[in-house]
């Protein structure tokens, strides 16, 4: 009898908390139409486009929102909502004709007051859009006017000349200074949901589940075929779902399982499960991203120029990136990726193995064995790998390496104020070198995360963005390589390969440098 | 009983108190920043100052922490930093899913450790005495990440019966929520059993050697008569004492499993927290866990004179 008592018990409290559960859940619409289906490792920061934000919450929106241009699958920068654009000939002023008939997904249309409106509230005190530091003082210039005089047109003017005025308009970091209607922001002037005009509208936002966005009917493509983020994008699926999969095992098993259609960012850990399993293609693309080693110049040890030129030989680039990758990694001694097309013959060369020249620096610097702590973490898990590695590889020169594992968070915390001696670090793509530089070279008096301060390379830092002649920005990005090899604030290790996998009725993917995953133009296999 | 239960709830408030208070500071020890983790890398110093200063986060420490009980104190526990979300909102949604998983695996789990807990001390020595502890053994060995992808990739990838990844609320579809929650309820409760087992295991043997056992054999009570109603009762209560931590372990602790099967519970939200140093998330799972904690060890205080006559409520 007490058995069936307890029984009867736990059965009656699962029954009561099912129920409770069922009441608290909120009922969501039921996906309707073709629905392709993507996974995220992680949410969305926000639905807010440049505001707060991380590479998903870049890739989600760029499927919701546009801006006056977008950058090309070249890297160059072309139109988007803007048709055309002149520049005064003193290059302060920047004249952008709008297309006609563009409409938001509110049905409301597209005029200069709204690009007025949405480069306001990015430029506003408090703003904390991404590229505000860039067009503010102190930037490339700072926005001085934001003028329309039709509804047509808009004029932006400038404190000075920029050559890479529309290629900061265009940065994936900066949500491609996205152009959203004002309803976008609630009466209460807190943000509500992206109103944008791309091919997909905003759907569903389950926080940590999924993002829902549906295809817009009314959207107006470009002429021609994709590009980058611009050209001609179309919506040829009614839904696109984001999941959030955290697990890369959990993920691979879903795409096998056809779960997912789409699965982006393929750890290299998990390229064994999913190579050669039927039914399931590879895409993939080499990024203009930046893995090495972040290295603090003042710190004790690493202030001797010898022993950072030591760290630096005693590695074997070549294979700790075949081995840190699985083979899909680039190897790359230039802060200036491999796929990028200012890369050549300076900034090729990888700085070879070469422990002899190791160790006789070791000795003339006076090193005595002392710790050398390198900051790693597990996001991602290569970092962990690299940084066993990049120790292993150091002891053979007679550097004494420890590894102090971190999580991402205490490991972001430690690069934001400069408290260590070395650490592993990445930066996501930049499709222009000045950008990559850019996240090595400044004042650390100012902004601790700079790991180059030399007088010189912010010279040549401020002469590569002030210029728009190809030659002459290629002979200062040789520059700055050949001092960045020589005075090793940082060593570089590989560019990634991103992979994506994809089920094989998926059709239209395209992989790129940038690494952001773009759904539009992709289908499913005999679905309308 | 009632002034019993009023007082251990009065007893509970010191104690909640003081899990606030440490939770409060040890979370704000951790190194990281909420607002840098929330602007990455390439945050500009000014937009991370501005952010400190919307989230309260540039007020000294114990102002924060008085802010904050006050709040706690109207049933207000803050909001997320993260997804601005109320986070009571977010733990009542997410304990649903986390208390369905966690009440029915450990429902299941000790049915499970009662049968085989009993019949293995019942048939100590044997071959199936032998069988159920080299189970449990294994089970114990055997990290539940791991089952948990070997059951998905068996049940969800190969023989493609049940679905591998997301979750749908019972109000939309009951079978299909159902449908998701058998993976992660049967990692669960094979993880769980293996301990209770033992556990059963070990007081059964103790029981079945009493004189009363031995007495009610001699008045000539079938062994199944004996089983269940001299011998399950007094085995069942040290298991019911360990039934009630697990339950308050597992209310706070399935983050794995929620993880590998992408449920949106309450482990998910405060390791979700904990990495994005989402303090107010943070705080309030881990008094959300405290609470249940005290509750369960409460109702089962409470369950004990059910199994065992010489414990009364006072």
């Amino acid at each position: 009898m007490p058995m069936r008592k307890a029984i009867a018990g736990l059965i009656a409290v699962a029954a009561v908390v099912g129920v409770g559960a069922a009441l608290l859940h909120p009922k969501p619409t039921t996906p309707a139409g073709s629905v392709l289906r993507s996974r995220l490792n992680a949410d969305i920061a926000s639905s807010d486009p440049g505001m707060k934000r991380d590479a998903n919450t870049d890739a989600v929106l760029l499927h919701v929102t546009e801006g006056l241009v977008a950058v090309r699958e070249d890297g160059s920068v072309g139109p988007m909502l803007a048709n055309s654009w002149t520049v005064s000939p003193d290059g302060r002023t920047y004249r952008f004709t709008l297309r006609q008939g563009i409409r938001f997904h509110n049905g409301a249309p597209l005029t200069s007051a709204d690009v007025k409106w949405s480069l306001d509230r990015y430029l506003a005190p408090g703003s904390r859009w991404r590229c505000k530091p860039d067009l503010s003082a102190g930037g490339i210039a700072a926005v001085t006017a934001v003028d329309t005089p039709d509804p047509a047109t808009v004029e932006i003017v400038l404190d000075r000349p920029a050559p890479l005025f529309l290629a900061t308009l265009a940065r994936v970091d900066c949500g491609s200074t996205a152009i959203t209607h004002r309803d976008s922001v609630g009466p209460d002037g807190q943000w509500r949901y992206p109103i944008g005009t791309g091919p997909f509208r905003w759907g569903e936002w389950r926080h940590n589940q999924y993002i829902d966005l549906i295809r817009y009917a009314g959207y107006r493509p470009l002429p021609g075929g994709p590009n980058g983020n611009g050209g001609g994008k179309r919506a040829l699926v009614d839904r696109l779902r984001f999941t959030v999969i955290p697990d890369g095992s959990a993920a691979s098993a879903a795409l096998l399982r056809g779960s997912l259609d789409v699965l982006d960012a393929l750890a290299p850990n998990e390229l064994g499960t999913i190579t050669g399993a039927p039914g399931i293609k590879l895409d993939s693309a080499r990024s203009s991203d930046f893995y090495g080693i972040l290295i603090q110049s003042g710190a004790p040890v690493l202030r001797d120029v010898r022993m950072r030129r030591a760290l630096s030989l005693s590695l074997d680039v070549a294979a700790l990136t075949r081995v840190v990758t699985h083979g899909t990694g680039v190897p790359d001694s230039s802060p200036i990726p491999a796929v990028d097309s200012f890369y050549g013959p300076a900034e090729r060369p990888l700085v070879k193995r070469d422990l002899a020249a190791a160790r006789a620096l070791v000795a003339a610097s006076g090193y005595r064995g002392e710790p050398i702590e390198l900051l790693t973490s597990h996001s991602p898990p290569e970092f962990y790998d690299a940084a066993i590695l990049v120790q292993a590889m150091a002891r053979d020169a007679g550097i004494n390496i420890r590894v102090v594992d971190l999580d991402w968070a205490s490991h972001l915390a430690r690069y934001s104020s400069g408290d260590y001696q070395a650490m592993m670090f990445g930066f996501s793509a930049r499709l222009d070198p000045s950008q990559m530089f850019g996240v090595l070279i400044g004042d650390r008096a100012t902004d601790p995360r700079k790991v180059w301060n030399s007088p010189a390379a912010i010279d040549l830092l401020h002469q590569s963005v002030v210029t728009g002649d190809r030659a002459a920005r290629q002979q200062v990005f040789d520059a700055l390589d050949a001092r960045f090899r020589a005075e090793v604030p940082a060593i570089a290790l590989y560019n990634t390969r991103r992979v994506t996998a994809l089920r094989a009725p998926v059709t239209g993917y395209r992989s790129w440098s940038a690494q952001t995953q773009r759904l539009w133009n992709v289908g499913l296999r005999n679905v309308r | 009983m009632i002034a019993y239960i009023l007082r251990r709830l009065l007893l509970a408030i010191p104690t909640l108190f003081i899990v606030a208070l440490m939770v409060f500071f040890l979370v704000r020890l951790i190194p990281g920043d909420p607002a840098q983790v929330m602007l990455g890398e390439g945050a500009d110093p000014a937009a991370l100052a501005a952010l400190h200063a919307e989230l309260g986060l540039d007020k000294p420490v114990y102002v924060q922490f008085a802010t904050w009980l006050g709040h706690v104190f109207t049933g207000d526990l803050g909001t997320s930093i993260t997804t601005g979300e109320p986070v009571a909102t977010l733990l009542l949604t997410r304990a649903g899913t986390t208390g369905v998983v966690v009440l029915v695996s450990v429902g299941l789990a000790t049915l499970i450790a009662i049968v085989a807990g009993t019949v293995a001390a019942w048939r100590r020595g044997s071959g199936l005495d032998l069988a159920v502890m080299g189970g449990a053994s294994l089970i114990l060995a055997v990290p539940s990440f791991w089952l948990g992808l070997l059951l998905l990739l068996v049940f969800g990838v190969w023989l493609r019966w049940l679905p591998v990844v997301g979750y749908i609320p019972f109000s939309e579809d009951p079978w299909g929520a159902m449908l998701f929650l058998i993976l992660p309820i049967a990692t669960l409760t094979i993880s769980e059993s293996g301990v209770l087992i033992r556990m059963m295991r070990s007081s059964a043997i103790d029981v079945l050697r009493l004189d009363y056992v031995t007495h009610a054999r001699a008045k000539g009570l079938a062994e199944r008569t004996v089983l269940a109603r001299h011998v399950f009762p007094n085995a069942f209560a040290p298991t019911l004492t360990l039934v009630g931590l697990t339950l308050g372990r597992l209310f706070g602790g399935i983050a794995v499993i929620e993880t590998v099967f992408t449920l949106p519970g309450l482990g998910r939200l405060m390791v979700t927290g904990v990495l994005s140093r989402d303090y107010p998330v943070v705080q309030g799972c881990l008094l959300f866990t405290a609470v249940i904690y005290v509750l369960v060890n409460l109702a089962v205080d409470l369950l004990y004179p059910l199994f065992d006559p010489r414990v009364t409520v006072e």
